[in-house]
């Protein structure tokens, strides 16, 4: 993730096999965001179980980060 | 219904106490998203206690004691004996705040405002008491 976030511009991210996530897996992206926003990086996450997407919700983050269902949506917003 | 489940002071034992959470409240009727968050909520009480109050030395026990009020309210006791923590004292940094400082942590206690109803820090008898109650 790193390394992809110092390298890349478009960056979809496949959450589908993720069944939990703490603040610590949040804490990942979040301490991107500014990174993210500075070198203009579109960044897709996308195949959230609906327990997944809620914890995202919980701090907001849907608003801060393009969330969509399926590969096909992250493709087409990165397109 | 009251359970306990006591644990070394290792992050490795975090996965039993999502376990055992999860167990007792599979019995309960909630969804599944309500109940994940739950799980997640006492897994960043235990984990903060681990890390922080008890720098992760599994010599240190913490308990988790679990009573469910049917229909009302599902009450988490949480108890160590390392540096306790002051939540009055405690100001929760914004989101901007955390993003900008580009940090990882912060995270964990804003998640536990947002699913529990209520949270008490207290010291008794050496204890740090951590108390969490969601109402049903």
């Amino acid at each position: 993730m790193k390394e992809a976030f110092e390298s890349e511009k478009k960056i979809m991210v496949d959450l589908s096999g993720l069944k939990y996530i703490s603040s610590a897996g949040l804490g990942v992206f979040v301490s991107h965001l500014e990174e993210i926003k500075t070198r203009k990086i579109q960044l897709v996450l996308f195949g959230l179980s609906e327990s997944v997407y809620q914890v995202f919700s919980l701090l907001g983050l849907p608003e801060l980060i393009q969330i969509v269902n399926i590969k096909e949506e992250a493709i087409s917003k990165l397109s | 219904m009251n359970k306990q489940l006591t644990i070394a002071c290792d992050p490795k034992c975090l996965p039993d106490v999502r376990k055992f959470v999860s167990e007792i409240l599979s019995k309960i009727n909630l969804g599944d998203v309500e109940a994940h968050k739950i799980v997640l909520a006492v897994d960043e009480i235990c984990a903060n206690l681990i890390i922080h109050a008890n720098n992760s030395n599994p010599s240190n026990k913490l308990n988790v004691s679990v009573d469910v009020v049917p229909t009302r309210e599902i009450i988490f006791i949480i108890k160590d004996k390392g540096r306790s923590f002051d939540f009055s004292s405690y100001e929760e940094p914004s989101l901007d705040e955390i993003v900008s400082s580009r940090r990882k942590g912060g995270l964990g206690l804003m998640l536990v405002r947002r699913i529990m109803d209520n949270i008490e820090f207290t010291t008794e008898k050496n204890y740090n008491i951590c108390r969490l109650v969601k109402k049903l």
